[in-house]
């Protein structure tokens, strides 16, 4: 019988994760689960209206009911200057109002009370006196000149205006547009989402009144920054506050702000003196957490009537909420939104982008993608369906003649960035093929012939991700590098400490898998630590994803520095010189005679007992990788569907995905996070949507109105890879928590139009509701 | 999201239920199933001050025929609605629309008259009934009368139903005849209220329509019977093809008077004091433990906080996400969607119980092995639902799983693995059972 040899874990080995042990037991450690002695609970009162001046609060009454502590409102913050707090965007939000409220859902209030069910048993005895204000709700209308002025505490803020921003070369744009044979023009608008991780957002805030020592387990995408921010706002020192990003229940973006609750449960902790948990319920959570998208977008491309693209010209205006709290580097205004000409070479583009103010809840979190680059891959690829509908080509010969070619990596784009390396043709090619491309165009229009819409929608993403250079990209001040600790024991063990926090992705698997191929210790026996920032070393967190691109070349770095010592201290074991010793997966041998050799286990026990003079003992380090540049995942996605015209329901019949994230460290993770991406994908084209009705009431405030899907509508996923490297990453990997929600929503979209288009409907704004396709079917009289 | 205090009863009779509701009045507010108005309460758009659970008293979850009518209980569930054969073969209507109401989960605990009685304008139930021509049996202290569907819904959420009155029975006239229906529901995803959707029951005499029954759903302010329609059918011949346009249901019908489920705004401001506590009585994971607890106290908070089972978790508060799913008596419910009293005397299955003797249970291992989980906060939840469904269905296909499944939401893995590790499992517990007891397994 054949013995298999068991699996090291090697970059490329799909080894079984190390996390799932305490997760299928029902052990994983979230913040919910976490209860301390005297342990007291918070709950906030939320305003009921989208804008209204508080005349004024009276909590005798929630101060009366029995088991209530304290009632917190923005008046005693504002005594502690922590009524205001600073948001990523170089804006102001308040913890608690204390002038107006500008959105429903806004906090108020908060009751810490000995029970959650009395906390919130108090709320409603808060009276609260509103002068009601009239809300808007449409940006548009909010940058009219008699628009209400929804920021009026902010001193020369006269409009609900917040930032012009432009990208590319204007001058050079309006010269392609004028030799273009014709403008292809879509607007669309990406409506606003909410990741909805199933965990909710929530701290259990413990400040101990005899040290003043602050600890904070929170629901953290980037535990050291926050650490840091807590620092600022609170006013706390930092060597005092310690952050514990325990088990995370899904982030997907939600994760990344620092929330009012927190601040205030921490503000109470310290005042009370004793731990403060509060645990956001789902309403709070999608009425006030970081929403996603809501980019109100005009693309218009210059083409030739052969199909070249000459321009790209893009007006977008965001729709950002009350607070300016976009998530994203503080040197850019929306994102990397300028990413917009995607795959494609396109040798002329201008973006311009404007955000406003509206009485809606703040945010704009990267939903599981790099800061904005959904909603340009969103345009740029509906764009390249539009322009393949006007001008009678077939979308994926329309891509083919316009692609980036491998030569001419590193590409630098019209907008300023520099692509790394892809093969966009040879991806392309590969969905082609494995759909089975031509067959189902005959499909189609046979099917066409009797009346019956069928869709074939594709999707060519490029991404922008693993931020990324320090010196262009910080989070307020704080450069986007991460780091790696690694410590070899004696025994060959070893512990890997990271400052980025994994919220599902696998990172105790797939960075000790990155140790294994660099010192050959096997991946069971490297334990990765994140999330307790005494314990790790700093770092900008998981988001955009970069854990790989950044967390994981600084894992690799410092490996290879440990290596470099094991070298010596093996050439000393072997008595050979340092520049003869070679180095395979775990043996250092002399070159020439392989027989002689020691493992790293070898090395790692004479680290500590048998050193050569005058070497430090140990075998640990640190690195602080600050990223060259970004790296620039790939794919192609193709979505077959059939739409009834009788109702408008579609069903997708198929969806083939064909990703190119580098090296592929663990192909089973990497799988994963595709399908999951897709997944979210699928739900933002056809049913996650936030909106309001005009006076500003949020209707996706619970899972009633806020639609998931269920493993019943998901489509199945046929998954696909190429492998381009990226030349810049030391093991050559791009990451890919993202791609997949980045790229899948216009392959979806596309595959609806591409259904319809030949009726001359051009565009279905998100979600595509059966509802929605009915009734353009009905417009187009071609409805059953 | 938390409810309110409440008093909270559990009559073991239907005298006891209608003499209490009689002493309650609009103070009082029946539980059954409990799937919608749990998450009211929690909601706080309804804080009645008790609640008079009927879930113990005998005799509500009946169904039988006899006498030219089917006489279905008030609690009987969705679930058991789903599974009866006799009801997919004579009332087909009843049997396809059980299957669509809410989620699998869901279905398990709720119950169709809890379900008339709540007259979302959206729910399947009415129109169903409406397209049967049931009638309901409203049995108050001082007497019983019987309603007519189309007379008992007034409106959204609103019924003839008076605040003494228990919806005991629904009455549906016998199948007579070669009888035929469907439920077609037009809905965005599994748990989604009805977008549109039609409930159908026809009764036919030598190849004629002899009557047609026709309810609509989320069309008005109420399940609709759409009468003119079901006059145009009465006395037709089946036609070839496509089926003949039936005239004025577009127009009976009108623009769509559902409210949108927006927030309410302003909240009562009574303040209520907590309740004495009651003692209960739960064998969870095989051991028996007594505690008392708040009436409001949810079961999940039961289970979490004072047993400290932290696998069981909490996601959506609305009966949506499962991450709640526990076994209530074998069966998967939601248990932030239960109140913990409810479970005196009762069986409960945490997660935790899977690997009771140490080793992983078959569904554990395969979802690790096959990648079934990335951040593990919704499997628990997935692992009690494919555990159930193994248990009753031990070699289901893929689309049996994806069905069974369609109650727990997942936001990571895009179910693709989470599908094969309950086929994995089902294979390994097929083979573990092949082989006898004490087999040497050695070569």
């Amino acid at each position: 019988m054949a013995i298999e040899t068991p699996l090291k874990g090697f970059v490329g080995e799909s080894i079984k994760r190390k996390e799932d042990d305490r997760f299928i037991r029902g052990k994983g450690n979230y913040v919910d689960d976490i209860t301390l002695p005297g342990m007291l609970h918070m709950a906030i009162l939320r305003s009921p209206f989208a804008h209204a001046r508080i005349r004024s609060i009276d909590a005798s009454a929630a101060q009366a009911l029995p088991g209530v502590v304290a009632v917190v409102t923005g008046e005693l913050l504002a005594q502690h200057k922590l009524a205001w707090m600073p948001t990523l965007s170089g804006d102001t939000q308040a913890v608690l109002a204390t002038d107006k409220v500008r959105f429903q859902g806004q906090e108020v209030a908060c009751v810490i009370a000995t029970d959650p069910y009395v906390a919130r048993d108090a709320l409603p005895l808060i009276e609260v006196d509103y002068e009601v204000l009239p809300a808007v709700v449409d940006p548009h209308k909010a940058l009219q000149p008699d628009a209400p002025l929804i920021r009026d505490e902010k001193e020369g803020q006269t409009s609900n205006h917040i930032y012009h921003w432009e990208a590319g070369d204007k001058a050079k744009t309006e010269e392609a547009f004028a030799k273009a044979d014709r403008v292809v023009t879509l607007e669309t608008f990406y409506p606003r989402c909410h990741p909805s991780p199933v965990e909710t957002c929530g701290i259990v805030a413990d400040v101990n009144p005899a040290t003043g020592h602050a600890t904070l387990y929170l629901t953290s995408q980037a535990p050291h920054a926050h650490r840091t921010l807590f620092a600022i706002v609170a006013g706390l020192p930092e060597q005092n506050i310690r952050i514990i990003s325990p088990d995370i229940g899904g982030g997907f973006g939600n994760k990344v702000p620092i929330y009012p609750g927190y601040v205030v449960a921490t503000a109470a902790s310290l005042l009370i003196g004793k731990p403060v948990k509060w645990v956001e319920d789902r309403s709070e959570n999608l009425i006030s957490t970081g929403f996603a998208r809501d980019f109100h977008m005009k693309g218009e491309m210059a083409v030739r009537n052969d199909g070249r693209i000459l321009g790209l010209r893009v007006k977008l205006l965001s729709d950002n909420g009350a607070f300016y709290a976009d998530a994203q580097p503080s040197k850019v205004r929306a994102g990397l939104f300028h990413i917009v000409t995607g795959s494609y070479d396109v040798p002329a583009a201008h973006v311009e982008a404007d955000g406003a103010y509206t009485n809606k809840a703040p945010g704009g979190v990267a939903y599981r993608c790099s800061f904005r680059v959904t909603e340009a891959s969103y345009l740029i690829e509906r764009l390249v369906e539009t322009a393949a509908i006007e001008l009678g080509k077939d979308p994926a010969d329309l891509r083919i003649k316009n692609f980036i070619q491998p030569d001419q990596f590193p590409y630098k784009s019209a907008t300023g960035f520099e692509y790394d390396s892809g093969q966009y043709e040879k991806a392309l090619r590969l969905a082609l093929e494995k759909v089975g491309y031509e067959d189902l165009r005959k499909e189609q229009a046979e099917k066409r012939k009797k009346g019956e819409l069928m869709g074939i929608g594709i999707a060519s993403f490029t991404e922008v991700v693993g931020a990324g250079p320090g010196k262009q990209y910080d989070i307020a001040g704080l450069r986007m590098f991460d780091s790696a600790e690694l410590r070899v024991h004696p025994t060959g063990k070893a512990i890997l400490k990271l400052g980025v926090r994994s919220q599902g992705q696998g990172h105790e698997t797939t960075f000790a898998q990155i140790v294994a191929e660099e010192l050959g210790i096997p991946a069971a026996d490297v334990e990765v630590q994140e999330g307790d920032t005494d314990n790790t070393p700093y770092g900008l967190g998981t988001y955009a994803s970069r854990s790989t691109p950044v967390g994981g070349a600084a894992t690799a770095v410092v490996s290879r520095k440990l290596r470099d010592k094991a070298k010596k201290i093996a050439a000393h074991l072997l008595e050979a010189s340092d520049e003869d010793i070679e180095f395979d997966h775990g043996k250092f041998f002399v070159r020439g005679s392989p027989s002689k050799s020691k493992t790293i286990q070898d090395v790692a026990f004479a680290a500590y007992t048998n050193l050569p003079d005058g070497m430090e003992a140990g075998l640990e380090g640190v690195t602080y990788y600050d990223p060259p540049n970004f790296t620039f995942p790939f794919g192609t996605y193709l979505v077959v569907v059939d739409i009834d015209r009788g109702t408008g329901q579609v069903k997708v019949r198929r969806m083939v995905a064909v990703d190119d994230c580098g090296v592929r460290i663990n192909p089973m993770i990497v799988e994963g996070q595709i399908h999951g991406g897709l997944a979210e994908g699928f739900g933002i084209a056809f049913m996650q949507l936030i909106t309001f009705d005009e006076e500003g009431n949020c209707l996706g405030s619970n899972f009633t109105d806020y639609l998931l899907p269920t493993s019943w509508e998901t489509p199945k996923f046929e998954t696909y890879e190429t492998v381009t490297p990226s030349p810049h990453h030391p093991i050559g990997a791009k990451g890919i928590g993202e791609s997949a929600t980045v790229g899948s929503p216009a392959a979806f979209v596309n595959a609806v139009i591409d259904a319809v288009g030949h009726l001359g409907i051009k565009n279905i704004d998100m979600p595509v509701t059966s509802d929605k396709i009915w009734t353009a079917l009905q417009a187009a009289g071609a409805a059953e | 999201m938390l409810p309110a205090p409440f008093e909270y009863h559990a009559p073991h009779t239907t005298e006891e239920t209608l003499e209490l509701l009689d002493q309650l009045g609009d103070e009082g507010k029946v539980l059954a199933g409990g799937q919608s108005l749990i998450p009211l309460l929690k909601l706080r758009f309804a804080s009645p001050a008790h609640l008079v659970d009927v879930n113990r008293v005998p005799g509500l979850d009946v169904i039988e025929e006899r006498d030219g009518v089917l006489r279905i209980g008030a609690l009987f569930r969705h679930k058991a609605a789903e599974r009866s054969t006799m009801l997919a073969s004579r009332y087909p209507v009843i049997a396809e629309a059980a299957g669509q109401v809410a989620d699998p989960i869901v279905r398990n605990r709720g119950t169709v008259g809890g379900s008339l009685a709540h007259a979302d304008p959206a729910g399947d139930w009415g129109s169903v009934m409406l397209a049967l021509d049931a009638e309901f049996v409203l049995q108050s202290k001082s007497g019983r009368r019987s309603v007519k569907a189309r007379d008992f819904f007034s409106g959204p959420f609103s019924t003839a139903l008076q605040p003494n009155e228990l919806l005991t029975e629904i009455r549906i006239p016998a199948a007579q005849g070669r009888t035929g229906g469907a439920y077609l529901k037009l809905e965005r995803k599994v748990g989604d209220f009805a977008t549109v959707a039609v409930a159908v029951h026809l009764q036919m005499d030598d190849g004629k329509v002899r009557s047609a029954g026709i309810g609509l759903t989320a069309v008005g302010a109420q399940n609709l019977k759409a009468e003119q329609a079901e006059a145009a059918l009465r006395g037709r011949g089946r036609t070839e093809g496509r089926p003949a346009r039936i005239r004025g249901v577009q127009a009976q019908c009108g623009p769509s008077l559902y409210p949108t489920r927006a927030q309410t705004r302003p909240r009562a401001r009574q303040g209520r004091c907590m309740k004495m506590g009651r003692p209960i009585t739960v064998t969870v994971n095989g051991e028996k433990t007594s505690a008392e607890v708040e009436p409001r106290l949810l079961l999940v908070h039961f289970i979490r906080e004072r047993l400290r089972l932290t696998g069981t978790h909490i996601g959506c508060d609305t009966t949506h996400c499962g991450a709640c799913t526990v076994l209530f008596d074998g069966v998967p419910v939601k248990s932030c969607t239960m109140l913990a009293v409810q479970a005196d005397g009762r069986q409960l299955t945490t997660v935790e119980a899977l690997h009771a003797g140490g080793a992983l249970h078959p569904i554990q291992a395969a979802f690790k092995e096959e990648h079934g989980l990335q951040c593990g906060f919704c499997t628990p939840g997935m692992m009690m639902s494919s555990f159930a469904l193994l248990a009753e269905n031990p070699d289901p296909t893929e689309e049996e799983i994806r069905w069974a499944l369609s109650g727990n939401i997942c936001r990571c893995t895009g179910y693709m693995n989470i599908v094969k590790a309950v086929r994995a499992a089902a294979v390994q517990m097929k083979e573990a059972a092949a082989v006898p007891a004490g087999a040497a397994t050695g070569s």
